[in-house]
């Protein structure tokens, strides 16, 4: 695709036309200096390539445009001509940067940036997103330059050599997800997945130094206050110490028994049951359990209503339980409940064994 | 507390920070313990037959007496001083019943809990409440379940 301005576009591209500037003007990142120049054509992109001023791997991108840098290697507008051209071989004596060389990029004088700018740059402010986001690269390259483990900076890769060292880039340099990091340019990437010498303690500083702490001032401690649940828990300790020194047993009042009457009980019981029946409501039990009401059988569910009705009719309020001594304890019981149930009084009678 | 953060921020010895969370921990414990063995009616090793209108009788204040049913029909009831049917505290005759009965009346308790089974006959209950009876100063009542 061609346009009228003369640079050639690929597809991917298009969004140039976004753009009110000259879109062959490139701003251009030197990785290796950590420095960062503006005004740049395509050509003179292409003529520091070829003297070796440039090199595949340094960034660059649409001057004045907010987007991502990318390596020159993934520009083919730069790289058109340049793959055409006799490149030389990368420079084997290419040293790494000396220590000295300060890492921070001179942002301050972008603007006067002026190494390879040509006769007349194009001049597009350097917004403050810009600088930031060098900001951050240069911090980066300098956190890797600052790095212990020996980093070899071999010889510049082939172009072919540059992929597979881009598929092996180690994952803990790239922990933001910039473009192009400046680790894809080393090709002992693949070493470095050598577990066999992989020491926790020289691994990568911005991988060790990772922390999902709050950055940027104090981190405040939240204060949960424990008092209100101490006193609830204070609370239930209390009732139950005092719950607990108190056990209960579940049971019903009976009359005591008056021990003098059997020795003429036999006598008593003969003597009073009809005198008793006009005080007391007569509750009869036989050793199956069957009830009698005041001589009427008596279903158990029925026994209540029964004594309610008897009670109300003649004003009796005691009951005379006599049962057969082999009567069931439960059944009873079931007398005793019923008779608590209305209200009425409990006398026990006993039944002596007919002789 | 922002007086005491400050303090804390100026790094002075002033801060008398009271950490509770030892304290809590330890009143949990406690608490858990006391759930554990909290028991709202002492169990009974025989079944009591169930009764809507029971009261509750404290403990301190009551002497139990366990009547198991007899082992073979017509036969004596046992019974056992206390809530299980301990062969050691079994009482033979009334006589030791009455014993037991004013031992525990002389040490201050004044009721009689007479936890039968629901099988026992009622004859065996008489009997053992006519000796406990034999005693002055006692009430007695018949231990029931809950109903449910």
């Amino acid at each position: 695709m061609q346009n009228g301005r003369g640079s050639s576009l690929t597809w991917r591209n298009v969004w140039d036309w976004e753009v009110s500037r000259p879109l062959d003007i490139w701003d251009v990142f030197h990785t290796d200096r950590l420095e960062a120049q503006r005004g740049f054509t395509a050509d003179d992109v292409r003529a520091a390539i070829s003297r070796g001023e440039l090199r595949q791997d340094d960034l660059a991108r649409p001057s004045g445009s907010s987007e991502g840098w990318k390596r020159i290697a993934e520009i083919p507008a730069l790289m058109a001509a340049a793959a055409r051209s006799d490149r030389k071989p990368p420079a084997s004596d290419l040293q790494p940067p000396p220590r000295d060389i300060p890492t921070a990029v001179l942002l301050d004088d972008l603007d006067e940036a002026q190494s390879f700018a040509p006769a007349n740059p194009t001049r597009v402010p350097i917004t403050n997103q810009d600088r930031s986001e060098l900001r951050e690269l240069t911090e980066e390259m300098a956190r890797e330059n600052a790095s212990p483990k020996p980093r070899k900076r071999p010889a510049e890769p082939p172009p072919a050599g540059a992929k597979p060292a881009e598929a092996a880039r180690p994952p803990g340099g790239g922990t933001s997800s910039r473009p192009a990091p400046v680790a894809a340019a080393e090709a002992v990437a693949v070493e470095d997945w050598d577990d066999e010498n992989e020491d926790p303690l020289t691994e990568d500083a911005e991988a060790a130094g990772f922390t999902l702490a709050p950055r940027g001032g104090k981190e405040k401690e939240e204060d949960l206050d424990l008092a209100a649940m101490a006193d609830v828990a204070f609370q239930l300790i209390m009732f139950f110490i005092v719950t607990a020194a108190s056990v209960f047993f579940k049971s019903m009042e009976i009359p005591t028994p008056n021990p003098d009457k059997e020795k003429s009980a036999e006598q008593a019981v003969a003597r009073t049951v009809e005198d008793l029946s006009n005080e007391n409501i007569l509750v009869e039990i036989d050793k199956l359990g069957q009830v009698q009401v005041d001589h009427k059988p008596v279903a158990p569910e029925n026994m209540i209503p029964e004594l309610r009705k008897a009670r109300d009719e003649t004003g009796r309020l005691t009951m005379l339980i006599m049962a057969d001594t082999a009567t069931a304890h439960k059944h009873v019981v079931a007398a005793y409940d019923a008779a608590n149930e209305i209200g009425l009084t409990i006398k026990v009678g006993k039944l002596m064994a007919e002789e | 507390m922002l007086l005491q953060q400050q303090l804390r921020d100026l790094g002075q010895s002033g801060d008398d920070h009271l950490d509770l969370t030892a304290m809590v921990d330890v009143i949990f414990q406690l608490l858990t313990f006391l759930l554990l063995t909290y028991q709202v009616s002492m169990e009974s090793a025989v079944n009591m037959p169930a009764a809507k209108h029971g009261v509750g009788v404290e403990e301190s204040d009551s002497i139990v007496l366990t009547v198991a049913p007899p082992e073979s029909a017509g036969g004596a009831a046992g019974v056992y001083l206390g809530t299980k049917l301990d062969a050691d505290k079994q009482l033979a005759d009334s006589d030791q019943i009455q014993q037991k009965v004013e031992e525990a009346v002389a040490g201050g308790k004044r009721r009689v809990v007479i936890q039968a089974d629901g099988e026992v006959p009622h004859g065996e209950v008489l009997r053992v409440a006519g000796a406990a009876a034999k005693v002055e100063g006692i009430s007695i009542h018949v231990g029931v379940e809950e109903l449910r």
